[in-house]
């Protein structure tokens, strides 16, 4: 049986680890992980790709890797953690009601906790684009997934809407992976991406970056057929009559990151325009005793990043739990 | 002379560099440490990558982890790229591997090894 | 030979199985789509009309109030999602008011009962973010909102729990009479049965003329729709209606049974009658004439789907529903809204009919119940504590977003009519149709359906064929 732990952290990914550590740094000791998914890392599992761990290990690691030596932390510092362990409500009160496939129902009374549940991609649907609704329109990460844990290519002919670093690393994977990504479009007229990854992962490969363009039609009744493409003007209003059409079996869309942060708003939390868990200065939410960190907070460019706002919230759960503040 | 404006890849900055090469001297400038410095230098003779993919596991070692994530062990050459991908995909591990043992070694003569990104 | 052919799997044919299951009847439900529910039912405002709006002495009022009035006790048999939710009509007008005065006249000659025409003052009661243009409404309250293709699936499932059988994925292409009975012909096979029903929705005009006289054309039409994240409940308590103009219904704001904000629809004609494309200025459109509604914003915002939907529209502006001039054809066709409240009378109503001309007994062995479907995001916290005491396995949440767990899943398709598809996952146990978008479940979504068809997981279909998620093996 699980004991009253005295912080709980939702979410097992790179924020709550890092979370879980600096606490337990601190002198917290009844630290207990909550992780709805089988294992602990979160999406670095399938960001095979390196360019992590520049600043935290001066290293240029994978995501796997990265998320390992996490993971081995964790483990040597004894801190507990429940996989397949969703957690379905989060009160007021910082009662935390989660489900355990080795504990059953799990009724949490902690004296902080901390909201470390990363962030989920916009879909087709949020950016409501016009056309048909096939298979094979799906957002990067999803394509990732596929490609590097399950070893599927979803698609053979790609567009991709979007030129965030996920869209990026996915036009390399599939690549390299033997599908032919035919262009990335981007609506701004610059790439939200970072430097390194338009480089290494567009020009290398001459693949065309288009910037202020954008898809403003899906074609296909089963799986996509085609994609219409448009420029757009200043206003980011689609040019409908210099719109051309792309044959291609896949749309994979890389279109912005959402906080995940319904758990806590339901309790009533705040949160800002963007999604993201409203907090101060100290990562504290405007529900006394809850702090929040990583993408969950704000969508960050760099997992280090995370991780250092994840140690941060860590440290000032402590000194709440140890009645410093 | 040959002129390359280059963005380094070495970090996050992505500093815009200028390199430019007369006979065998080359000459850098806009990179802010002595790893883009060298970067752009390899840039203009033998361009380098980090390879990441995955190799096929045995279904008999692990049910579970289908793949496993490998990569390079340091930069492999450009154009060497889909090549290596090609001999990644004949290759599958049947035996337990630790982060950073070597999968390949010397992939294809580069004198680098591709290493396992994950433990089995 | 079977007894009754049904051609069409949409909620009219699935409700007219689940009827004719209670006879002793060899039963066959034929359906083009790879699942039931796929056309007119899978995309529309998923509201059971009280029944003010069709013309008294139409085929459409005397079904939509008899239907209406059916659903309470049907959603407890067959375990779907339904709940009763008042309508109302709201004006903009004093001129609006008479609208709303006449349907309330006219819902009342339908047998529509407990309506009333309400004030201002009243309607602030019921809808605190009501504009202040809003001069009153006409409240309907047996009015409900239902998930039109659970209904559907539901039924068609009992139906099989009772011996009724489908076939999925066969196009009908021809009938003829042959002797006592009528042959149908399928891209596949030929099956021959003493009755045939018409129940093919945008398809319902050509399958009649196949081999009755022809009566009617449909002229398809689409409506597009919003769907709002479930952080919008309590914007809206009721579903708010415009006062009908010559266009139709116009566009509605309503909760849907999972708690999400329903926006729509517009209508156009739509030449194609297997394709539902969206535009954006019909979304404009229906963001527009939305937003007169409330006297705050829309939280556009939360947006996390836009689709549409296609509708049966009759030339002949009413129900077909009952005999042919051919012996054992019945027709169930032209079915536009509001088809889903009558669905149930229509299904009733021709099941009763058929029975009687073929001779049918009841069938003594007919459960009317389905058996029930677990679903975690709508359990107790008391019984979520049992469920998970006695089966931990339910804490393998697959669906992040609605918390739909993977035995959810499983059960969905091992069940009569389960299951073959992610959409036909998704319209069962909801996965996948939260903020997400199926964004982190598809994949698992994808190998459950591979290990429990055993099939690989590149045959593992979105929805019909040809649309496969995954294309190769990488390695």
């Amino acid at each position: 049986m699980i004991s009253n732990p005295d912080l709980v952290i939702v979410g097992g990914g790179s924020a709550g680890m890092a979370a879980a550590l600096e606490a337990k740094k601190r002198g917290i000791e009844n630290i207990l992980i909550l992780e709805t998914d089988p294992y602990l890392g979160g999406v670095l599992r399938q960001c095979i790709h390196t360019g992590f761990g520049l600043r935290t290990f001066s290293e240029d690691l994978s995501g796997p890797e990265y998320a390992a030596r996490y993971i081995e932390r964790i483990e040597s510092e004894g801190i507990r953690y429940l996989l397949n362990t969703p957690v379905l409500e989060v009160r007021p009160d910082l009662t935390v009601i989660a489900i355990s496939k080795e504990e059953g129902y799990l009724e949490l009374h902690p004296k902080a906790s901390i909201a470390a549940t990363g962030c989920r991609e916009r879909g087709a649907g949020t950016i409501a684009i016009p056309g048909t609704r096939p298979a094979g329109v799906l957002t990067a990460g999803t394509a990732q997934r596929y490609v590097n844990i399950e070893g599927y290519r979803p698609g053979k002919r790609v567009v991709i809407l979007g030129s965030g670093d996920i869209g990026l690393i996915m036009a390399r994977r599939l690549t390299l992976e033997g599908a032919k990504v035919l262009c990335v479009a981007e609506l701004m007229p610059k790439s939200g991406g970072l430097k390194r990854n338009i480089v290494q992962c567009l020009e290398d490969f001459d693949i065309p970056l288009l910037l202020s363009t954008t898809v403003v039609e899906i074609h296909g009744k089963d799986r996509v057929t085609a994609v219409t493409l448009a420029s757009v003007d200043e206003n980011r209003t689609p040019i409908l009559e210099k719109a051309w059409r792309v044959e291609c079996d896949t749309l994979l869309l890389s279109v912005g990151l959402v906080p995940e942060t319904e758990l806590f708003s339901d309790a009533g939390a705040a949160v800002e325009r963007g999604n993201g868990l409203t907090v101060d200065d100290h990562l504290m939410s405007t529900i006394p005793g809850l702090f929040g960190c990583g993408n969950a907070v704000k969508v960050h460019d760099l997992v280090d990043n995370v991780s250092l706002q994840g140690e941060k919230a860590g440290g000032f759960a402590a000194e709440y739990i140890l009645g410093g503040k | 002379m040959e002129t390359k404006h280059i963005t380094c890849t070495v970090c996050p900055r992505g500093c815009a560099i200028t390199a430019t090469k007369d006979g065998d001297v080359i000459t850098v400038e806009g990179a802010s440490c002595d790893r883009g410095r060298a970067y752009a230098k390899e840039e203009m003779t033998c361009p380098k990558r980090m390879l990441t993919t995955t190799c096929k596991v045995s279904p008999a070692l692990s049910e579970k982890m289908k793949l496993l994530p490998v990569r390079s062990a340091a930069p492999v050459p450009k154009a060497l790229l889909f090549d290596i991908m090609e001999v990644c995909r004949e290759v599958t591990v049947e035996k337990k591997v630790s982060i950073g043992d070597t999968v390949i070694p010397n992939v294809l003569d580069t004198g680098v090894d591709i290493i396992a990104a994950a433990a089995l | 030979m079977e007894d009754v052919i049904i051609i069409g799997g949409g909620v009219i044919g699935c409700m007219t199985l689940r009827y004719l299951s209670r006879y002793k009847l060899s039963l066959r439900l034929i359906e083009s789509h790879n699942d039931l529910a796929s056309g007119a039912t899978m995309a529309n405002s998923a509201i059971i009309h009280a029944g003010y709006d069709p013309e008294p002495g139409t085929a459409k009022a005397y079904f939509n109030v008899r239907g209406c009035g059916m659903y309470p006790a049907l959603a407890k048999e067959l375990d779907f999602l339904y709940r009763p939710l008042p309508s109302l009509v709201v004006a903009f007008s004093e001129e609006q008011m008479a609208t709303a005065e006449a349907l309330r006249t006219r819902g009342e000659e339908n047998g529509v009962e407990k309506l009333e025409v309400i004030g201002r003052e009243r309607l602030l009661e019921l809808e605190p973010n009501i504009s202040d243009e809003a001069v009153g409404a006409l409240y309907a309250p047996t009015a409900g909102i239902v998930e039109p293709w659970g209904a559907a699936i539901a039924a068609a499932e009992n139906a099989c729990d009772n011996g009724a059988k489908l076939s999925l994925g066969e196009k009908v292409i021809g009938m003829e009479k042959a002797g006592d009975g009528i042959l149908v012909h399928t891209d596949k096979a030929d099956y021959k049965a003493r009755a045939v029903v018409n129940a093919a929705g945008v398809w319902s005009d050509k399958i009649n003329d196949m081999l009755a006289p022809h009566i009617f054309d449909i002229t398809p039409r689409l409506g597009q729709y919003y769907l709002l994240d479930r952080r919008t409940s309590g914007l809206v308590n009721n579903t708010l209606f415009a006062c009908p103009t010559k266009e139709g219904k116009g566009v509605l704001l309503s909760p849907s049974v999972h708690e999400k904000l329903m926006i729509g629809p517009d209508a156009k004609a739509m030449p194609d009658r297997d394709l539902t494309p969206t535009d954006s200025a019909g979304l404009a459109f229906v963001k527009e004439n939305a937003a007169r509604f409330l006297k705050c914003p829309l939280p556009m915002n939360l947006n996390i789907r836009t689709y549409a939907g296609i509708r049966p529209t009759p030339s002949n502006g009413d129900f077909t529903v009952g005999r042919t001039p051919v012996e054992g054809f019945y027709n169930a066709a032209g079915i536009e809204s509001p088809g889903l409240a009558s669905s149930p009378a229509i299904g009733l109503e021709l099941a009763e009919m058929i029975a009687r001309d073929l001779g049918a007994e009841k069938n003594e062995d007919f459960n009317p119940f389905r058996r029930k479907q677990i679903r975690l995001n709508r359990l107790s916290e008391e019984e979520k504590k049992e469920l998970i005491a006695r089966e931990p396995g339910y804490a393998s949440i697959v669906c992040k977003c609605e918390k739909v767990s993977e035995k959810e899943i499983v059960d969905c398709i091992h069940r009569n009519a389960g299951a073959t598809t992610v959409k036909g996952v998704k319209k069962r146990v909801g996965a996948g149709l939260g903020r997400c978008q199926a964004g982190f479940c598809q994949p698992v979504v994808v190998n459950i359906l591979a290990r429990e068809l055993g099939i690989p997981k590149d045959q593992v279909l979105y929805d019909d064929p040809g649309s496969e998620i995954l294309l190769e093996k990488t390695k």
